[in-house]
């Protein structure tokens, strides 16, 4: 079973964390490292690393997830990269905090960082676009003809 | 060639340049003045991954950056250059380039240091070189994100005395 770091700016990961029990229940080997402005680049080295620790980074490996590709949080997590017991993935959303609960006993970690990738990208969605497709090439939703019966 | 802007920050390219100073100062160009950045090709590939299309980057090291700065290839860029420490953002103005104010953005310590302001520690050594920046003309301020207000870092080191 895969463990889990959430690495972001301020208390984002704690909140993703809360929003995902809030939904699956109680989590295990589930950490976030919620970086202040004040912290230095050691202060962050030190959280990241207990956070890895703490999630269970001596067993079977580790998913970190950061939120924005270049920020921090991620460049920060980058230097622990060389473990093939961790992979990193940017851009954190709740579906991809979700899938990487529903998938974690998925044994390659490379996968299981391709299956949230995937479930973050499908998760980001304008659903006034379905709603459009659905009504073809009528009139627009909320023009006034749009409704009209007999 | 215009140097826009000229910052310290220990995390050299990082959210609060790309998603927050880049396009407040519409720059188009990225210089980072590092001797240790210029030399691994892995932290460049990365930070060069994270900086938006159309936004160029340059990993240099400090003592050539005078020399980088008259070339042909900057002479239509707006430029945003990088330092990490205040004795390389020194060594730049004591080598020539002119920087007529330098921004004080991350520069974290722990320990016994002189915390200035949220995001600012100050060393002696950064004293010192501050002070003779200042004395080769740059105006040396603090402002860590365009929304905080830029203050002298005179009236930051003043607090201290209080």
């Amino acid at each position: 079973m895969k463990g889990l770091v959430i690495v972001t700016h301020s208390v984002l990961g704690k909140g993703l964390l809360m929003a995902a029990e809030a939904i699956l229940g109680p989590l295990e080997d589930a950490e976030a490292v919620c970086l202040q402005k004040e912290d230095s680049v050691g202060r962050i080295n030190h959280k990241v690393q207990e956070g890895i620790a703490a999630a269970g980074g001596k067993g079977d490996g580790v998913i970190v997830m950061a939120d924005m590709f270049g920020g921090t949080p991620c460049n920060i997590s980058l230097a622990y990269l060389q473990s093939d017991r961790l992979e990193v993935v940017t851009g954190v959303n709740l579906p991809m905090v979700l899938k990487f609960f529903q998938n974690r006993n998925e044994p390659s970690l490379r996968r299981l960082a391709e299956e949230i990738r995937e479930a973050g990208r499908e998760g980001i969605t304008v659903p006034g676009d379905l709603l459009r497709v659905k009504a073809g090439a009528g009139p627009e939703v909320g023009s006034p003809s749009a409704n009209d019966g007999e | 060639m215009a140097l826009v802007f000229a910052r310290i920050d220990d995390r050299l390219i990082h959210g609060q340049i790309l998603e927050v100073w880049v396009p407040f100062l519409n720059v188009d160009c990225i210089v980072v003045a590092n001797d240790e950045v210029a030399a691994a090709g892995l932290r460049q590939n990365i930070m060069r991954a994270a900086v938006p299309r159309g936004t160029q980057v340059f990993f240099e090291k400090v003592a050539g950056l005078k020399k980088f700065f008259s070339s042909q290839e900057l002479i239509h860029r707006r430029i945003l250059v990088l330092f990490s420490r205040s004795a390389d953002a020194l060594e730049a103005v004591r080598l020539g380039l002119s920087i007529p104010e330098v921004n004080l953005g991350n520069l974290h310590a722990e320990g016994a240091v002189d915390r200035v302001s949220c995001t600012v520690w100050l060393y002696p050594e950064d004293v010192d070189n501050l002070n003779a920046m200042e004395k080769a003309g740059v105006e040396v301020v603090s402002q860590c994100v365009p929304s905080d207000r830029k203050e002298s870092w005179r009236q930051l080191i003043h607090n201290l005395d209080g």
